[in-house]
C-alpha cells in the first residue's frame, strides 16, 4: 500500500497560521454581564415590533448567546436582573436576581437561560418603581464582584450591557445618583466597558443626562438619542453566526531593501476561508480524542519507535530514491533569506487578476517594537500609491524552513473611513501571493494547440451584451463580504438545533443571500432573450442542461 | 514491444561559436529536458540524444553518405544515444565532462534537423507523438539554403505531425547579429513549423524546462443567465503546486541490516485527557458548539450537509473597482466557451468584450460539483489579442462575511514624527524608479518585464528534482545543476546586480536615513537584545 499525506510532507502555511491564531484566541476571551431592568414598566411597555421590552431583551439575549457560542466559544456570560421583588444572589442583596452566574457558553447554558427568561415576568412587581436607584446600584455591585477576578487579566475583555427603559433610575435623588455613579466608576476602573441599550418606542424622549455621566456613547444631545443608541446596539444582537477572530499578529517579519535597510513589519491574516471544524470523539463517552501517527512496517507489521529515523522516498522509473531527514529538510529549505526581500517595483497594472495562489495577508509597520519604522514604511507606502506601483518580493516565512519560499507583490492600501469616522480599510500593504511557473495552467491556449477554430463575437452581439449588463446591475453597495455563507449558516443552524435538543428538520433556515434575485431577472427577461437570440448557433447538450446522474439518483432516493 | 507515447530527439549545440559557459548552458537546458522526461514523462516515452558542432561524427545518415562516396555530409554530429525508452541512465549520458569533451566542431542546423528527423523516421516502434528539440546559439554559419530541400524538410515534419522546438540562447530577430543564412532558416522554420524560445528572455530557462507541466482539468457547466443557458468549460488556471503533487513521496526505514523497507502510516486515537494513551477504537465525528462537542451520526450529517446540484448562475454585474484583487481567495479558474460550439464561444466573447468596455465584473454563484458548497465568484473579462486564443472570463473566488477578519489599525499619519519629509519622499520615489523591473525597451518598442513570477520555477520543487537526479545518475548535483540553484538564489535573494548598480547611491542614502531615524531608545533596545543573545550563547 502506498501512503502519503501532502500536508505532512509539504507543511502548510495556512494551517500553521490558523493554529497559531487559534491558540492565541483560546487564551483571550470576553466576560460579559447582562444587567436587565425587570421593573413592571419593562413588562408593560409594548414596542413597535409587538413585543414588550422584556420580551425584546429575551430575543436579544438569545440571539447574542446563539451567535456568541459560534463567534467566541470561550466567552463567559452572566445574567443579572434588577428591580425584582425578592433576591437571589450569594451576597444577599435586595432586588437583585442572578439568573445565571458568570459561566461558559454551552448548549445547556443557552437552554437554561432561554427557559428561565420566559418566567422572568413572575419576578417583577408593582413596587419596583420605588427602589429603582437602589436596585441598580446593588446590581452594579454584583457585576463588579463577578468581574473582579478578571480585573488584572489583560487577556479578558470585560463588558456590562445594561438593558433599561428608564432614563432617570435615581429620580433625581442626589445620594443614590452619586452612589450609582460611583459603582459605575468603580467598574470602569476595573477596565469594564459599560454599554447601555435604551428601550422604548423610537422617537420617544430618553434623556441621556444620567447615563451620559459615565457612558461615553451617551454624551450626545437628547434629540433622537434613543433611536441612535438603538441603531448602534441592535447590530450587536443580530443573529450572525460567524467565528470572530481577535486581532492577533501571526508573525514579526521585515522587508529588506538592499543590504542595509530593513523595515520591521507585523504580518496579519485578514482573509481566510472559514470551514466547519471537525473533531473526533469517543463513541461511548463523547470525550475528545487526540490522534497520533504510528509508522508500521509494511512487511513485518512492526511499529517503529519514535527514535527511528523515517526516510522519505520516491519511486522513479522503477528505482527507489531515499532522502534522510536532514536531506529532506535541505530539499525543502530554499536558502532564501527569511522575511520579505525586495526585488524591485512594477506598475500595478502588470498584476493580472488570476495571478494569486492563496488568500492575501496584510502587513503593517512594527513601530511599537522598532521605533522609526513607520516613517520608512510610510515613505514607500505613499509613493507606491502615488506612482501606482507594487513591490515584488521573495518571501520566506520565519517560522520554519519547510514552508519554502513564495514570490509576492506588496500592494499599498490607503486608509478609508466611513462617514462616522469608522475605519473601513486599514492603512498598510496587502501581500498578494503570486504563482510560480509550476502553479500555472494555460487552458485558453488549448484551441491553439489543437488547431481548433476560435469564434469571436460581432459588434451587434457585444452591444446586446452591454444591454444585458445594464439590465442586471447589482445594487451599488453590493459586497460579498456582507453575504453569509449559506452552507456554513445551515451547518450552524442544524448544529444548534441538535445541541439544544430541537428537531433539526424543523429548524428555521436563514434565507440564502447568494441566490440570484428573481425580481431582477424577471425585469430583465426581455433583455436576456434579446441577447440569447444573437446566438442561434449555440447548442446546449442534454447532459449539461439536466442535472448529473448522481444527483438524479439522489432525488429518486428522496 | 509496448507502443510509445512520445518520441523526443534532443539536439544540443556544442559548436565552436559557443563559449565554454554557453556550452555548459546548452547542456544544462538539455539535462533539464531529460530530467523532465525521466521524472514526469510517460512510461513508454523514448528519447534520443544528438550533439552537434561536435569534434567527431557518428550518425547513420553520415554513414550512408560515406557509403555513397560523400564524406562531407552530416559531419560533426554525434548521436550519443539512439532512440530508446527513457530511463534514469539517460541522465548519466550528458554528465558535464562528457558534454565538454565533444565541443569545438561546426555543423549545419539543417543537417542536424535532417538527422533528427531521420532518427524518428527510422524508429521501428510507432509513437503517438514525436518532437525534435534543438538547443543552440544559432550563431554558426550554415551553407546557402536550398529552398527545395528546406521545403522538403518542413513538409516532412508537418506530415509526420512532429513538433519542432527551437531554443536559442539570445533573441533572434530580423535585426539580430546572427549569420544571415542561419537567421533566415530559423525565422522560416518559426513561420512554418517550429516554436522558438529564447532562453535569455527568462531568469533561468533550464529550470522551467525541468518542471512538470500539468494539463488543465475541466469541469463542464451550463452558465445560467436567467432562462439562458450557455455551455461553458471551467478550467483551473492557477493551482498551488506542492512537492508531493509533483511526485508521490512515501515513507521508509532502514532495518538492522541496513536494508531500506517501506512503511505505512496509521493513525490511532486516544482520549485527550487519558495519560495512559489507551487506544480508542470506536470514534465518531463531532462538531464543537461552544465548549460542547456535538456528535454527529449519519442522519444528522445529512442535515448538516448542503444539498444542491452542480450549477453556475449569474447573480448580476457590478463595478470593477469594487473587486480589489486582495479580496480574491486565490486559485483562479478560466471560463471558456465550449469547443466546437461557435454560439457558446461568441456568447462568452460578447460578455467579455462588453464587460471590458463597461468596466464591469460579473458576479456568479457556483456549485462546482453536486452537493458541494456554493461560493460566489467574480467573472473578470479577458479579451484576446490573438486570433487563435478565445476571449474568456477569469473566475476568482470571493470571500463571504465569515471569511473576513475586520482588524483595526492606527492611521499611519497619527503621529507627526512618522510623516516623511518631502526630501524623504523624493528619495523613495527615486528608489522606486531605479528599482523598476519594467524598464528597458525592446526592439519592437515594448517594455521588458523582469522577475516575472510565472516564469520562475518553484525552488522547493527544483531542489527535489535535482536531489532525485543526483541520486539516480550518481553525478553530483553541484556538477549537473549547481548553476540552477545559484540562478534562483540570485533572483530571489534580492535585487539583481543591474538594479543595485542603478539604485546603489539612493539605497546608501536610505540606509543613512534609516540609521538616523532610529531613536536612541531603539538603539538601546537593540544593544540589550544583543547582550541577551550573547549571554545565551555563552550559557
Amino acid at each position: 500500500m502506498f501512503f502519503y499525506d501532502a500536508s505532512v510532507v509539504d507543511g502548510d502555511d495556512d494551517d500553521e497560521a490558523t493554529q497559531a491564531l487559534k491558540s492565541a484566541e483560546e487564551k483571550s476571551f470576553e466576560a460579559v454581564c447582562f444587567l436587565v431592568d425587570v421593573r413592571k414598566h419593562m413588562m408593560d411597555q409594548v414596542l413597535p415590533s409587538g413585543e414588550t421590552c422584556i420580551q425584546y431583551v429575551g430575543t436579544c439575549l438569545e440571539n447574542f448567546l446563539k451567535s456568541r457560542i459560534i463567534q467566541s466559544p470561550h466567552d463567559k456570560v452572566a445574567i443579572v436582573l434588577y428591580g425584582t421583588h425578592g433576591q437571589s444572589n450569594e451576597y444577599g442583596l435586595d432586588h437583585v436576581h442572578v439568573l445565571e452566574k458568570l459561566g461558559s457558553l454551552s448548549a445547556r447554558y443557552i437552554r437554561d437561560v432561554t427557559e428561565a427568561f420566559q418566567r422572568v415576568e413572575d419576578l417583577s412587581y408593582p413596587g419596583s418603581e420605588d427602589h429603582r436607584g437602589l436596585s441598580l446600584k446593588l446590581a452594579l455591585w454584583t457585576c463588579s464582584h463577578m468581574l473582579k477576578e478578571y480585573s488584572k487579566k489583560d487577556n479578558v475583555e470585560k463588558r456590562v450591557f445594561i438593558f433599561t427603559d428608564d432614563d432617570d433610575p435615581c429620580s433625581g435623588d442626589k445620594v443614590t445618583t452619586s452612589q450609582a455613579l460611583d459603582r459605575m466608576g468603580a467598574l470602569k476602573e476595573l477596565k469594564v466597558d459599560l454599554q447601555l441599550y435604551p428601550l422604548g418606542e423610537p422617537g420617544e424622549r430618553f434623556s441621556p443626562e444620567f447615563w451620559g455621566q459615565v457612558i461615553e456613547a451617551c454624551s450626545s444631545g437628547d434629540s433622537d438619542f434613543l433611536e441612535e443608541m438603538q441603531l448602534i446596539q441592535a447590530d450587536k444582537f443580530e443573529m450572525i453566526r460567524r467565528k470572530i477572530n481577535k486581532k492577533k499578529r501571526w508573525l514579526k517579519t521585515h522587508l529588506r531593501i538592499g543590504d542595509r535597510v530593513k523595515i520591521q513589519l507585523e504580518y496579519y491574516l485578514m482573509l481566510s476561508k472559514q470551514t466547519k471544524v471537525q473533531r473526533a470523539v469517543d463513541a461511548r463517552t463523547n470525550s475528545l480524542l487526540k490522534s497520533h501517527t504510528a509508522y508500521v512496517s509494511h512487511e513485518t507489521g512492526e511499529v517503529l519507535q519514535k527514535e527511528d529515523k523515517i526516510l522519505k522516498g520516491w519511486t522513479v522509473r522503477g528505482q527507489n530514491v531515499h532522502a534522510t531527514p536532514l536531506e529532506y529538510k535541505c530539499i525543502k529549505d530554499c536558502d532564501i533569506p527569511p522575511g520579505f526581500n525586495l526585488l524591485g517595483f512594477k506598475p500595478a497594472s502588470y498584476l493580472k487578476p488570476h495571478q494569486q495562489v492563496r488568500a492575501s495577508a496584510f502587513v503593517y509597520p512594527n513601530e511599537k517594537e522598532h521605533p522609526g519604522t513607520c516613517k520608512l514604511f510610510l515613505m514607500f507606502h505613499e509613493k507606491m500609491l502615488q506612482l501606482d506601483q507594487v513591490a515584488i518580493c521573495s518571501f520566506a516565512s520565519t517560522r520554519t524552513s519547510s514552508t519554502g519560499a513564495d514570490i509576492v507583490a506588496l500592494v499599498a492600501q490607503q486608509e478609508a473611513k466611513d462617514e462616522y469616522g469608522n475605519q473601513i480599510d486599514p492603512p498598510g500593504m496587502w501581500v498578494v501571493f503570486l504563482p510560480f511557473a509550476d502553479d500555472m495552467r494555460f487552458p485558453e491556449e488549448i484551441p491553439r494547440k489543437k488547431g481548433e477554430e476560435v469564434c469571436f463575437s460581432s459588434e451587434d452581439q457585444v452591444a446586446k451584451a452591454r444591454e444585458l449588463i445594464g439590465a442586471l446591475k447589482l445594487e451599488g453597495d453590493w459586497d460579498s463580504t456582507y453575504v453569509s455563507n449559506p452552507s456554513l449558516q445551515r451547518h450552524y443552524e442544524t448544529l444548534q438545533a441538535i445541541a439544544l435538543g430541537e428537531d433539526p428538520t424543523k429548524t428555521k433556515r436563514a434565507p440564502d443571500e447568494t441566490l440570484p434575485d428573481p425580481d431582477r431577472f424577471e425585469a430583465a427577461a426581455r433583455t436576456i432573450s434579446r441577447f440569447a437570440m444573437e446566438f442561434p448557433e449555440m447548442t446546449v447538450s442534454k447532459k449539461r442542461a439536466g442535472s448529473t446522474k448522481a444527483s438524479a439518483k439522489g432525488k429518486k432516493a428522496k | 514491444m509496448a507502443p510509445r507515447s512520445k518520441s523526443v530527439v534532443l539536439c544540443a549545440d556544442v559548436g565552436r561559436t559557443l563559449s565554454d559557459d554557453q556550452v555548459q548552458e546548452v547542456l544544462r537546458i538539455a539535462r533539464a529536458i531529460l530530467l523532465n522526461l525521466v521524472l514526469y514523462g510517460g512510461k513508454n516515452d523514448s528519447v534520443s540524444l544528438v550533439l552537434f558542432g561536435a569534434t567527431e561524427t557518428r550518425n547513420a545518415l553520415h554513414e550512408e553518405m560515406v557509403a555513397d562516396g560523400q564524406e562531407d555530409q552530416y559531419v560533426d554530429i554525434v548521436v550519443l544515444q539512439d532512440l530508446t525508452v527513457v530511463d534514469s541512465d539517460v541522465l548519466r549520458v550528458l554528465s558535464s565532462e562528457e558534454g565538454g569533451r565533444w565541443s569545438g566542431g561546426r555543423s549545419d542546423h539543417l543537417d542536424v534537423l535532417t538527422v533528427a528527423y531521420d532518427i524518428l523516421c527510422k524508429d521501428s516502434v510507432k509513437a503517438k507523438s514525436s518532437k525534435i528539440v534543438m538547443v543552440s546559439d544559432f550563431k554558426g554559419e550554415i551553407k546557402a539554403l536550398d529552398e527545395n530541400f528546406v521545403g522538403e524538410v518542413v513538409r516532412g515534419i508537418k506530415e509526420k505531425e512532429c513538433e519542432l522546438e527551437l531554443v536559442t540562447l539570445s533573441p533572434i530577430t530580423p535585426h539580430s547579429l546572427h549569420p544571415d543564412e542561419t537567421k533566415s532558416l530559423v525565422l522560416h522554420l518559426r513561420e512554418t513549423v517550429a516554436s522558438l524560445d529564447c532562453a535569455s528572455d527568462v531568469e533561468d530557462y533550464a529550470s522551467l524546462r525541468g518542471m512538470k507541466t500539468t494539463n488543465p482539468a475541466t469541469t463542464k457547466h451550463s452558465f445560467s443567465i436567467g432562462s439562458l443557458e450557455i455551455p461553458v468549460n471551467v478550467y483551473k488556471k492557477v493551482r498551488k503546486d506542492t512537492m508531493s503533487a509533483n511526485l508521490r513521496v512515501s515513507n521508509y526505514y532502514k532495518d538492522e541490516k541496513g536494508q531500506v523497507r517501506p512503511l505505512k502510516r496509521e493513525t490511532e486515537y486516544a482520549k485527550k485527557d487519558d495519560p495512559s494513551d489507551e487506544v480508542v477504537t470506536g470514534k465518531v465525528q463531532a462538531f464543537p458548539y461552544g465548549k460542547d462537542l456535538i456528535p454527529v451520526d449519519d442522519s444528522a450529517r445529512n442535515y448538516l450537509t448542503h444539498h444542491e446540484d452542480k450549477s453556475f448562475r449569474l447573480v448580476g454585474f457590478h463595478e470593477r473597482g469594487e473587486f480589489p484583487r486582495h479580496l480574491f481567495l486565490g486559485e483562479a479558474s478560466v471560463v471558456l466557451g465550449e469547443a466546437k460550439n461557435p454560439g457558446s464561444q461568441q456568447a462568452v466573447s460578447a460578455l467579455a468584450r462588453a464587460l471590458e468596455e463597461e468596466d464591469q465584473v460579473g458576479v456568479v454563484r457556483c456549485v462546482a460539483r453536486s452537493n458541494s458548497d456554493p461560493y460566489l465568484g467574480a467573472l473578470l473579462p479577458c479579451v484576446s489579442q490573438e486570433k487563435d486564443i478565445p476571449d474568456h472570463l477569469v473566475l476568482c473566488m470571493l470571500p463571504f462575511a465569515e471569511d473576513i477578519r475586520e482588524y483595526q489599525f492606527a492611521s499611519l499619519n497619527a503621529a507627526e514624527k512618522w510623516i516623511p519629509s518631502e526630501e524623504e519622499l523624493n528619495l523613495a520615489e527615486d528608489i522606486i524608479r531605479e528599482m523598476s523591473l519594467v524598464d528597458d525597451k525592446r526592439e519592437d518598442g515594448g517594455a521588458i518585464e523582469r522577475v516575472v513570477p510565472h516564469e520562475l520555477a518553484n525552488p522547493k520543487i527544483l531542489n527535489m528534482n535535482e536531489f532525485i537526479a543526483e541520486k539516480l545518475s550518481g553525478v553530483s548535483s553541484s556538477h549537473m545543476h549547481g548553476s540552477t540553484k545559484a540562478n534562483y538564489l540570485r533572483v530571489l535573494s534580492g535585487p539583481s546586480e543591474r538594479i543595485l548598480a542603478r539604485a546603489g547611491p539612493s539605497l546608501a542614502k536610505l540606509a543613512q536615513m534609516a540609521d538616523a531615524t532610529r531613536t536612541t531608545t531603539a538603539k538601546k533596545e537593540e544593544k540589550v537584545k544583543k547582550e541577551e543573545v550573547e549571554m545565551k550563547k555563552e550559557i
